[in-house]
């Protein structure tokens, strides 16, 4: 190939990346979360200091948590509805498990014991999905509803109040860096880093791609699909573990009946961010985005004067934005390739 | 025998009770090509998804490489060093070229990371050798269907595979693509890869093949070197020798004609397409996969509406942009795809036949006449001579009196126009003469008869004259009586 | 004997060797399966909680649960049977309570007269109507034209409904509504609650539009296969926005009954119903999964499932364990059905390969 050759595909490939840019849906995100930043700072200039920036960035973590575990499902097929269970059963049982074993052990067994519990509520969720090929959906939403009533009768119903919790909790809920910001943010950053790798880098990972944009293909190429779904719901189970001991560190207190109406702001984070309900597609700075959106647009409204009444609303009118517009972005490559 | 790579002996094979494949014995030597002939639904695919571990199978014995395997997985026949170019390709339309080609050597070779640089080489060469340059990093769901079999082809040549089975790779494919694949093919053979070429275009057989294997119903039927192998006995051999077809005659044409399309085009997909059908006729439309036979066939029946162009009905003109006007008109459409757009597998076979006419149905109030129903459902069972009860679901039916089925749902609305298309796919011999048949008796019937096939032996016997369309365009035109079976594919192969 | 035992089978649906022999068609099979579970269920209360049970205040309370989870399990159906869910449903009935709330609230005052009053519901029912047909529509849109999962798009409309009630309430609940009104809550006609009559009035509905009219065979046919509806020329985004009109409005008039039953209208009323209507769905197999069941099959199916929570509570089940139960009989049933389905294939495999084998045989036996 020769020099002009190349330097004419490298133009074709650049117009071609700025194209391809322009319709990935991370950017459309971004354009609109640094459009909705700009409308509120400028209304009330309050909103670019360095402090809000922290704060929504702490409000977002176990959104952005949990939604990893969302996204990675998403991304092999399935939508899952036992997100929060798993995250506050986890939590609540591993906070539970610590008082009675040690409560002054370090934080790291918190972590862990949630992670082993929430692994196990995943594994379970894994075999009824892949042993008697339920949908997703379903299986997850009888899950979530077991698993509730199982925690209520059986690992307790009453909540962990400040002052019983463990010490490690309390002190992590008040660690800060870098000038005020969150040690729970660089945890979600670090998942995130973690997540990304393993869905880009390794060979199980592309495998989840690979399971949601053509399952009987992946299985035809010598992927053990079982065991790639089993490999799926554990460690999304560990991820919303994860989000459910920082959520219960950071609001001092272990409430069962917490977090669980969350499940479908998870999911509506997540499409937002752009994953698509049919499987294949997304990553996990989507959900990065999607839940910093989401996240503004609950908390900060009312910082122009919006009533936080009216949250649920212009949510709802985002989430269906952003359905519509996944939706024409589909029928446009059906189009172009028809 | 030690220099047999594939060795199966009595394999049985069913589909919730349906046996398609009968006591099968094969055996394949080291750098060996085997041609797998058979009519479509003969069992040949679900031999090769033995094989290659897609399927279990219910009894008998498989051997690769000398050692037996009682069940055998995806990736245990992957590690024997099996390679399958899958009929629907297989590919995943959410990854890229190099993804696609890249990930299963790395599946192959066991690996935990996914390196995307090794992957683009290794997708680069395999299609070098193919002789084909594709950008890499597009999405195999952007990709014409042509290049989809190459990315196909090129991830089951790049490893070192012992056998390379390859189901029917040439069917998007020009003729020098072809002629490039005959090439690869001689050279794998040379370094002692083994073959197994999927086909019943009689050319490729002999281009290729050093021996014939013919399957019909699930049986082997003949087995021979290709040398001691006559050209005329294969159809014979797929069809069985009971089925004689006489080619088709039309009766006497109506002087107008009944249908009638003017530089109808649709985007990219066609251009400029048109033609005539008179009474009493059986216009057939071919072309390679992805020729634009198929959309053509899909916007005359409205599913798309034609970006150019006029249609005519009994020279009216008439406008069909969306399914209902295409029904209003009296178009009617088999699908290619039977299981998938043709039949509920579920629901019985009396609300099949009266799918397409609900809404005549209605009495006064507005709900169904169960006994019009009863009546108009018996009425098609009856005169398809479909064998089962109006009660039971479709999916206890075989392929044939499915396909017949989906008939009857069309032909109870009467229609003007009929669009076939591949209407014979997966059926069983039997059943396709009687479907022909059939045909032949409603273009008797002054219903004007599209049919869009790639079986060339069906196109020559059962039309008196053949369209052939290459990359979106009407490229050859001839009366059927003019055309024999090789001039007819070098037609549908050539580069314009 | 031995054929009186067949045909027992067959009824059951159990034992069935051969798919194209099945006497009894698969409806009635899931019926006559419904209805023993039942007589079983019924057996065991009568037997061990004799007086409790059988009690009038039991059996009208059981009436009143049947129909506060059946009309909803009913708008669910008919989007089930089409192969797909409705979630907008319980937020859409909020919506509608709210609504009417506000303007029964605003309009009754303590002199209004009692024909003003009824005069008033008439315009809620009317109201209902409207913003049911409203939230179909939109549903529908998202659905049928714009080409959303469904999931997704009823999970965005419910996430919209319930901001719009929070706008209107500012997420209080609203108590407070005329006698007249709470009179149907609370009502019976002959002892049958009213709330059971009126659900009932739904079900004969959906039976007509289900079993008697094109549209139900094409609803049927869609969730069998709607790519083949759409090459047969039935109208797919026609059925789309019957169903889910028809779904949302039979949920909107659910939300008078729900401001009626409670003497409250609240945003987030029956955050547990929904997986309740998705178990009646699976239950009595209309849901395209099993693609079988008819109206009378949603009735039994909420008789059993309220016959197991009235007998769960009666022998003292704590009402965690009691609220999981429908969730846990979901997941139980499909994983059911798909183990039947693979041990029958297996087993009719087994068959053809015999047949085959013997057949091989004798062949072999002719030619030596």
């Amino acid at each position: 190939m020769n020099k002009i050759d190349q330097k004419s595909s490298f133009m074709s490939r650049l117009t071609e990346t700025v194209n391809n840019l322009l319709m990935r849906n991370e950017t459309v995100l971004v354009l609109i979360t640094i459009g909705l930043s700009v409308i509120i700072g400028s209304i009330n200039s309050k909103f670019f200091t360095i402090g809000t920036i922290y704060e929504i960035l702490l409000a977002t973590v176990v959104w952005g948590i949990i939604g990893i575990g969302v996204g990675i499902v998403m991304i092999s097929g399935g939508v899952d509805l036992s997100s929060t269970t798993i995250a506050i059963f986890s939590a609540y049982s591993a906070t539970k498990i610590m008082l009675a074993i040690n409560p002054d052990a370090p934080l790291i067994l918190l972590f862990l014991i949630a992670i082993v519990i929430g692994g196990l509520l995943g594994l379970v969720n894994g075999l009824f999905i892949s042993l008697f090929n339920i949908p997703v959906f379903f299986a997850t939403l009888a899950t979530a509803t077991i698993y509730k009533a199982l925690m209520l009768e059986y690992i307790g119903n009453i909540y962990i109040t400040p002052a019983q919790m463990p010490q490690a909790a309390l002190d992590f809920s008040r660690t800060y860096v870098l000038g005020g910001l969150h040690v729970s943010v660089l945890l979600m950053f670090a998942l995130l880093i973690l997540s990304y790798i393993i869905l880009r880098y390794t060979i199980v990972g592309r495998g989840v791609y690979a399971l949601g944009g053509a399952p009987e293909s992946a299985a035809r190429i010598g992927y053990k699909l079982n065991r790639l779904k089993l490999s799926i719901y554990i460690y999304s189970g560990m991820m919303y573990a994860i989000g459910g001991v920082v959520y219960v560190c950071n609001s001092r207190l272990a409430d069962p009946y917490d977090l669980m109406d969350s499940r479908l702001t998870v999911i509506a984070a997540v499409v937002l961010g752009g994953f698509s309900l049919t499987g294949g597609k997304g990553s996990v700075w989507g959900v990065l985005l999607g839940a910093l959106l989401s996240t503004i647009i609950r908390n900060n409204l009312i910082l122009i004067g919006i009533s936080s009444d009216w949250a649920n609303f212009v949510f709802g009118l985002i989430f269906i934005a952003a359905v519509v517009l996944q939706a024409f972005n589909t029928a446009r490559t059906k189009r172009r390739t028809a | 025998m030690e220099n047999n790579v594939i060795e199966l002996r009595d394999i049985c094979k069913s589909f919730y009770g349906v046996q398609v494949l009968k006591n099968i014995n094969l055996d394949l030597k080291v750098g060996e090509a085997l041609c797998i002939a058979g009519e479509n639904g003969s069992g040949k695919s679900t031999m090769i998804k033995i094989i290659s571990g897609a399927y279990d199978y219910d009894y008998g014995m498989l051997k690769i490489n000398g050692k037996e395997f009682p069940s055998i997985t995806p990736s245990q026949s992957i590690a024997e060093g099996i390679q399958v170019i899958y009929q629907d390709f297989s590919l995943f339309p959410n990854l890229t070229v190099a993804e696609n080609i890249g990930l299963s050597y790395h599946l192959l070779e066991n690996k935990k990371a996914y390196n995307a640089k090794s992957s683009r080489e290794i997708a680069r060469e395999s299609l070098n050798r193919i002789g084909v340059d594709l950008d890499l990093d597009r999405l195999v769901e952007d990709i014409p269907v042509a290049q989809k079999q190459i990315v196909a082809i090129a991830r089951a040549i790049m490893q070192d595979a012992k056998v390379v089975i390859m189901d029917e790779p040439t069917t998007a494919l020009t003729q020098n693509e072809i002629y490039r694949l005959y090439d690869i093919i001689n050279n794998l053979k040379a370094s002692g890869v083994s073959i197994i070429f999927v086909s019943h275009k009689l050319d490729e057989i002999f281009a290729v093949c050093d021996r014939v294997y013919v399957i019909r119903n699930g049986k082997e039927v003949a087995n021979y070197p290709v040398d001691q192998f006559e050209r005329g006995k294969l159809s014979y051999y797929m069809t069985g020798a009971e089925i004689y077809e006489e080619a088709f005659v039309p009766e006497e044409l109506s002087e107008e004609p009944v249908f009638e399309v003017r530089g109808y085009s649709n985007r990219n997909n066609f251009k400029d397409i048109s033609f005539k059908i008179h009474h009493g006729e059986i216009l057939c439309i071919t072309g390679r996969l992805g020729s634009g036979r198929g959309e053509l066939a899909k916007t005359l029946f409205g599913v798309s509406p034609a970006t150019e162009g006029e249609m005519f009905i009994h020279g009216k003109p008439v406008r069909v942009r969306n399914v209902s006007e295409a029904i209003k008109h009296k178009i009617a459409y088999i699908p290619d795809d039977r299981l998938a757009e043709g039949i509920f597998l579920r629901a019985s076979i009396k609300d099949n036949l009266v799918a397409v006419i609900l809404d005549n149905l209605k009495n006064k109030l507005g709900l169904v006449n169960e006994k019009v129903k009863a009546k108009s459902a018996a009425e098609w069972q009856e005169r398809l001579a479909i064998k089962a009860t109006l009660g039971a679901p479709g999916q206890s039916l075989s392929g044939g009196n499915q396909q017949r089925v989906v008939l009857g749902k069309w032909l109870a609305s009467n229609p003007e126009v009929l669009i076939l298309n591949c209407p014979t796919m997966g059926v069983d011999v039997k059943s396709k003469s009687e479907i022909h048949e059939l045909i032949r008796e409603m273009a008797a019937h002054d219903i004007a008869i599209l049919l869009i096939s790639d079986d060339i032996g069906e196109i020559l016997n059962n039309s008196n004259r053949v369209i052939v369309m290459n990359d979106g365009r009407i490229s050859f035109e001839a009366e059927t009586e003019t055309l024999d079976y090789d001039s007819l594919s070098e037609k549908i192969t050539e580069i314009l | 004997m031995n054929s009186i035992i067949l045909k027992i089978k067959d009824i059951l649906g159990l034992g069935v060797k051969d798919p194209s022999k099945v006497k009894t068609n698969p409806l009635t099979q899931r019926n006559v399966q419904l209805v023993l579970a039942i007589v079983i269920f019924f057996g065991i209360m009568v037997i061990n909680r004799p007086d409790t049970f059988l009690s009038s205040t039991n059996i009208k309370s059981m009436l009143i649960q049947i129909s506060d989870v059946g009309i909803f399990a009913l708008a669910m159906a008919l989007t089930m049977i089409a192969g797909g869910i409705d979630l907008s449903i319980v937020s859409l009935a909020n919506l509608v309570a709210v609504i009417n709330a506000v303007l029964l609230k605003a309009v009754i005052t303590d002199t209004t007269s009692n024909s003003a009053i009824w005069l008033w519901l008439l315009v809620c029912l009317a109201i209902a109507l409207i913003v049911g047909f409203i939230g179909g529509v939109i549903n529908s849109f998202l659905i049928a034209n714009l080409g959303i999962p469904q999931i997704l798009a009823t999970m965005a409309t419910m996430n919209l409904y319930l901001g719009v009630s929070t706008i209107i309430t500012g997420g209080r609940g609203i108590i407070g509504f005329p006698q007249q009104l709470l009179n149907i809550g609370s009502g019976d006609f002959l002892g049958i609650p009213y709330p059971f009559i009126i659900f009932l009035l739904f079900a004969v509905i959906m039976y007509i539009f289900l079993q008697r009219t094109p549209y139900g065979t094409k609803l049927r046919l869609y969730g069998l296969n709607q790519r083949a509806t759409f090459f047969s020329g039935i109208n797919n985004k026609k059925v789309i926005y019957q169903t889910h009109i028809l779904a949302c409005m039979t949920a909107a008039v659910m939300g008078l009954l729900i401001m009626a039953r409670t003497n409250s209208a609240t945003v987030d009323y029956g955050g547990q119903v929904i997986v309740t209507t998705l178990l009646i769905g699976i239950l009595s197999g209309v849901a395209a999964l099993s693609g079988v069941g008819n109206a009378i099959s949603i009735i039994l199916a909420l008789f059993l499932n309220q016959l197991i929570n009235s007998g769960l509570n009666l022998l003292r089940v704590s009402s965690f364990i009691r609220e999981m139960v429908p969730a846990a009989l979901l997941i139980t049933i499909i994983s059911l059905e798909f183990v039947l389905y693979r041990t029958r294939e297996r087993r009719l495999n087994r068959m053809a390969l015999k047949l085959n084998l013997e057949k091989a045989n004798n062949q072999g036996a002719v030619n030596e």
